[in-house]
This record gives C-alpha cells, structure tokens and sequence, in this order.
C-alpha cells in the first residue's frame, strides 16, 4: 500500500509529492531551459596569450607543438579535456609545476575528424587488448600556443537576441493554436 | 427604480443576437423557455450570411494577404519587398529568391498592433419607457491591440553544383489575417435629478487566421536568374469570443458571445527572380486558384441577465462552405542607384470579388436564410520603399527605411443608405474601403544576426452599426450608422540568424 502524508490538509501519494513535477511541465521554464541552452553553446572566443602565461582560474586552450591539446582550467584536480592523435579524452590534473602538466583517469570520450572515419570502418575487426590511459605527462617545453578561452559578449547577446525573438514567437504561435 | 428599468432596457439592448434572431426569423420555433426567464433559441444551420444578423462584426471578415506578410524591413519598405527579399523571409513574398542564400538560416517574425477610432453618427440621447431618457457622455469602437506570430521559417542549401544551387525551406507563416478585434464602450449618464453614470461595453476578442506550413524549394539557375515554389498546407483556427457588461451601480451577470471558424485548405506560390547583380532586380509571384474550405461555425450567445428580462440563450451552426479563391499575381523591382541607396516597388493584384462560394455539405435550416455571400472586392495594391544605409561600422550595418502602400480592404462596407440588415439586402454592398499606409524602420546587422523593426500606420473610414445591434437599440426601430475614423499602428519585429563557415 502506498505510504500517505499530509500536504496542505489532504492526504496525498508520498511517491508523487516527492516528484518535482507531477503533471503538466510548464511552457515557460522548458522554453528558459531551452534558449539557455542554445544561447551558452557554442558562444566563447579564443584570444592568445603572448607570453605564454596562465593562471589556474582561467580557462585555457593549450596547444602543443605536435598537434595535442588540453582544454580546461589547469589545477590540481580540475577537469580537463585533452586530445591526442584524433582521440578526445576527460581526464584530472594531478600535478601542474614550471616543468609539467600530469594528467591521469584519462577516459576516452570521443575521437574526431579523419581518425572517426577510420575507427568506424575497422570497428568490427579490432581487439581492444590495451587499459585506459592513466597517466599522461605534458612537457611544458613542448607548448607551442596558450589561449585563453572566454566568453564572447558579443556574440551571446546577438545569440541571446534571437533565441528570445524566436522563444516569444514561439510563444505567440503556440498560444494561437491552443 | 429608474436604475432597473434602465438596466433591464440595457441588458434588452445587449442581447442583439435575439433581437436580430426574431426580426431575421420571424417567430423563433426552435425557442424554448426553460423557466427563470431564460429563453433558448436553437437556430440549427445557418448560412454565413445570417450571421450578419447576428452581429455584423463577427460577418466582416476582409481577407488580408498585405499586411501579413512577413518580415519588418518589408513592413517599413511599404511592403515593396518581391525583388528585395532574401533568406527565410523570402518564402513569404519570392520564393525564387530563397536560392540567393549562402548559408543555413533562421528567420522569426512577429507584430503588434493597436488603434484607435472617433466616432460620430451616435445618437445622443435614447429614450427608455417609463424612466426617462439617458444621455450619451462617450462612444467609442476601438480595435483592440494585440501581438501576433507572423512567421517563423529556415532554409539551407542543400544542393550545388558550380553556378547552379538547389535551396530548400521549411515555414510557418499567417497567410491570411481575418481577425479584427474590437471594443465599444458606450457612456451614459442618465439625466434626472440624481444622476448616474451607465456605461455598456462590447468587448470582442480575437484570436487565429489562416496559417500556411509547408516546404519550398528555390533553384538558382544562374547568377542571374531564379524560381522557386512554395506548397502551403492551409491550416487554422480563428474564434471570436466577447463579453457584454452593463455597469449601471448594481451587480448584473454579463452575457457572452463567442464563433469559431477552422481552415483547411492547399494553395501553391510560384516565384521567380531575375538580378544584375545587386544593382538591379525584378521579381514576380504568381498563385493560383485555390480552395480554401471553412467549417467549424459553433455559434454561442447569452444575453445579459438582468432582473426582469428573460435572458436568450442562442446556439447556431454555421454550416460549413468552401471558397474558390481566385489567383493573385505580383510583380517588383528593385535598383540600387547608389551603393547604400535602395529603391524599390511593387504592384498586387487579386479579384476577389470572384471568389465562389459554395456549401461543403446539406445548406442551412430554414428557408429564410440568406444567400450564400461574402462582399469580397478586388485588391490591386501599390508599394513603394526607399532604403539607406546610414552608418557601416565596423561591427556591421544600420539601415533606415521608409515606405508606402495602397492597402485597400477585401471586403466591402456598409451601405449606410440600407434600412436594416433583415430586409434581404445585403448589408456590406457598400463601397470599397480605400485605405494607405505610411511606414518606417531600420535593422541592425551585426555578426551571424539581422534584426529589423518596421511600424506602419494605416488610415481608413468605415460604417458601423451602433453598438453593432443590427436589430436597433432600445426600442429605438432601425440601424444606426455610424461613421469610423479609424487609425492602426502596427510595429514589426524580425531577426535572421545565420549559420556557416561564413560566420563571423
């Protein structure tokens, strides 16, 4: 038998007070939500830094000399994205000094551009025999290029503007055809 | 005592569907009393045409395929936009100038109107039996603002192959408008020795027209030279729903009317663009025939219920009917005489006066209905536009505009030399309401984003009957016309997002 309990004088399901919603989702928090979404995605710019240097608040694209990359903010136990030979990983730092950047719990996440194509037609004739990648060690000496990746002002409120004019429209058509 | 009699001449005077019902009818059979005054009259079927008798403003429903045309930078053009049009917002005025476009983009359009009316031809003082006579402080009929979704639609490129490009679209977009939403508030002030204010107020809300959905596919052939079509899924719903009150200093339960009308149809529009590069531009749409199928029709009306007067009920159902529409054509052109100037026209032309009608299935009831009629007029229609550049920076461009249109209703006005709506004249065979536009805007282009916004004022005087009650007022025997001097603002809004390789 379901367990009851009070709620504004009446007995009602616990299984169902305890659901955030319990009937109809609101239009405006699922429109929010969306232009949220569809605002944020995609809208930073990338602007180098010239000498190099970063701090571990920022969040930096750094590109080594032979093609790898490492996107995140670098401290120790942030999270970072790093990619190596067409295969994208996530992964923690585990220590950052003037020499090196050490990463490890490297887990694949995806592997992009013509190296996809590849691991797409040779993926039913492949062994995977070898563990994930624990550990990676980054030579500082081998960085070619720091930038740093912020969010673009501009472009978030061109983007901001749109999706808001294409949320009230939607809105409006919505409202007419119920 | 005198607030009674008045309310109950009042609440007399707002049931003008009953009113109506028993002069267009004669006796009502179908009337039934159902005890505590209350009188239900069930009209069956009727045509589109009896609704005239009903209330004439829920009958005058002028087809605008002008004004509800997408894009803001259009509307502060003056609508002279078929060789100007590009990306999405072509689909709704040149679908050949779709295959321009470069990139995949998204386009979303959307307005605002409001008004506002003087009146004159009110009567200025009525006479009520046995309490005297109430003055008339303020009439006015004002259509009532709203905002309304005009457009939303994307298109991309889906083909190419050197100068040739095959450019598909997907859009929604108000094909026709057919809602004109009112509010009348009548002022009184009753005139004895203690007097008091009475106000009577219509307020008809209006939701919904005919929406075209559907794809389009542009084809560039050349450089120079483009077609295109769009097919159109006519869709839609419009519903009319008012309230009477009578404020007279005592509580009276308002009464209520409401209609509602579903489209359905298909109509196709074809395009086509010939360009010199951006220097100059002509461009043409043609649509055909098409039949555009209206049914729904449930009719609704209570009359206020005021102590004393039996309160009508009425129900009625429009029987549903088709529409030939008749094949429309437009034609622009567009020369750039300086880099950042832009001129442009365009001229429409629609008869829609030879719009067939035609029952979908079994006509009306009875034998007294009137003929099937909509007093729809030809439309031709001139558009003029101007567009300069005013300031590039480095960020993008400001564009201002100023335009202006003929803009001439589809349906006719009154005729106010008639008598009265139930003698079997129609009503509507008057004039046609000649109106113009003037309009301005400006966009912005910054990045991957346009947006426009555009604001237009329209003019025009029409014939009304007074407090729309075709079977006359407090007792008062016949129509009252009234003349409207109406002016609408509409403002535009519109944005374009761009995506692609070309984005900066």
């Amino acid at each position: 038998m379901a367990r009851l309990c009070h709620r504004a004088g009446r007995l009602v399901p616990r299984a169902r007070r305890a659901l955030p919603f319990s009937g109809r989702v609101g239009l405006g928090p699922t429109l929010g939500l969306l232009l949220g979404a569809l605002v944020l995605s995609g809208c930073t710019k990338r602007v180098p830094v010239a000498d190099g240097a970063f701090e571990n608040t920022q969040r930096v694209l750094i590109t080594f000399k032979d093609g790898r990359e490492l996107r995140g903010k670098i401290d120790r136990e942030g999270t970072v994205e790093y990619s190596e030979a067409g295969i994208e990983y996530r992964g923690t730092v585990s220590n950052v000094n003037d020499v090196q950047i050490v990463l490890r719990d490297l887990v694949k996440v995806q592997t992009v551009g013509s190296r996809q194509e590849v691991v797409e037609r040779m993926a039913d004739s492949r062994l995977y025999l070898a563990a994930p990648r624990e550990e990676v060690i980054l030579d500082r000496v081998d960085i070619a290029s720091v930038e740093r990746v912020r969010a673009d002002g501009p472009r978030i409120g061109r983007a901001a503007g749109f999706w808001t004019a294409a949320g009230v429209v939607a809105v409006l058509i919505l409202r007419e055809r119920s | 005592m005198n607030r009674r009699r008045i309310l109950t001449a009042c609440a007399a005077a707002a049931a003008p569907a009953a009113t109506a019902i028993l002069l267009l009818f004669g006796a009502p059979t179908a009337a039934r009393s159902q005890g505590g005054g209350v009188v239900h009259v069930d009209l069956g079927n009727i045509s589109v045409s009896d609704v005239v008798g009903l209330n004439p403003s829920l009958y005058y429903r002028p087809f605008d395929d002008l004004g509800v045309r997408p894009s803001a930078a259009a509307m502060a053009l003056g609508g002279a936009f078929l060789a100007r049009a590009s990306g999405p917002a072509a689909i709704g005025w040149s679908p050949a100038s779709l295959a321009e476009m470069e990139d995949g983009e998204l386009f979303v359009d959307g307005s605002l109107h409001s008004g506002s009316s003087q009146t004159s031809g009110y009567p200025a003082e009525l006479t009520i039996p046995g309490a005297g006579s109430i003055f008339t402080t303020g009439y006015r009929v004002d259509p009532k603002s709203g905002a309304r979704p005009s457009a939303a639609a994307g298109a991309l490129p889906i083909w190419r192959s050197g100068e040739m490009r095959l450019v598909g679209g997907l859009s929604w977009r108000r094909q026709y408008d057919v809602s004109y939403p009112e509010e009348i508030v009548n002022d009184f002030v009753f005139g004895g020795v203690t007097s008091f204010p009475v106000v009577l107020t219509r307020d008809r809300k209006e939701r919904g027209g005919v929406e075209a959905i559907g794809p389009t596919l542009a084809f560039r052939v050349s450089p120079q030279f483009a077609v295109g079509a769009n097919l159109n899924a006519l869709t839609g719903r419009w519903r009319a729903t008012s309230a009477f009150d009578i404020d007279v200093g005592a509580p009276v339960p308002p009464g209520g009317e409401r209609l509602t009308y579903v489209y359905d149809g298909l109509s196709f529009d074809l395009g086509a663009r010939f360009a010199l590069g951006n220097k100059i531009a002509v461009a043409a749409r043609f649509s055909p025939a098409h039949t555009l199928e209206v049914s729904g029709g449930a009719y609704h009306s209570e009359s206020v219920a005021a102590p004393g007067q039996p309160q009508f009920i009425v129900d009625a159902k429009v029987v549903g009917y088709e529409m030939e529409i008749p094949s429309a054509f437009a034609v622009g052109g567009m020369i750039r005489p300086l880099p950042r100037l832009a001129v442009s026209a365009d001229l429409t032309s629609r008869n829609w006066s030879e719009t067939k009608l035609s029952y979908t299935g079994a006509g009306p009831d009875s034998p007294f209905s009137l003929p099937l009629d909509l007093p729809l007029v030809d439309v031709a229609s001139l558009h003029v536009g101007v567009e300069y550049v005013v300031w590039q920076p480095s960020w993008g461009e400001v564009p201002i505009r100023v335009g202006f249109r003929s803009s001439p209703l589809s349906f006719s006005d009154m005729d106010s030399t008639d008598v009265s709506v139930n003698d079997g004249d129609p009503v509507f065979g008057g004039d046609e309401i000649d109106t113009s536009a003037i309009s301005a805007g400006f966009g912005v282009t910054t990045g991957n984003v346009t947006f426009d916004f555009g604001a237009e004022r329209t003019s025009y005087e029409i014939q009304k009957i007074y407090f729309d009650s075709p079977g006359g007022i407090l007792a008062s025997g016949g129509n009252d016309f009234l003349t409207v001097d109406r002016s609408i603002t509409s403002m535009r809004f519109s944005a374009t997002y761009r995506f692609g390789a070309g984005t900066p």
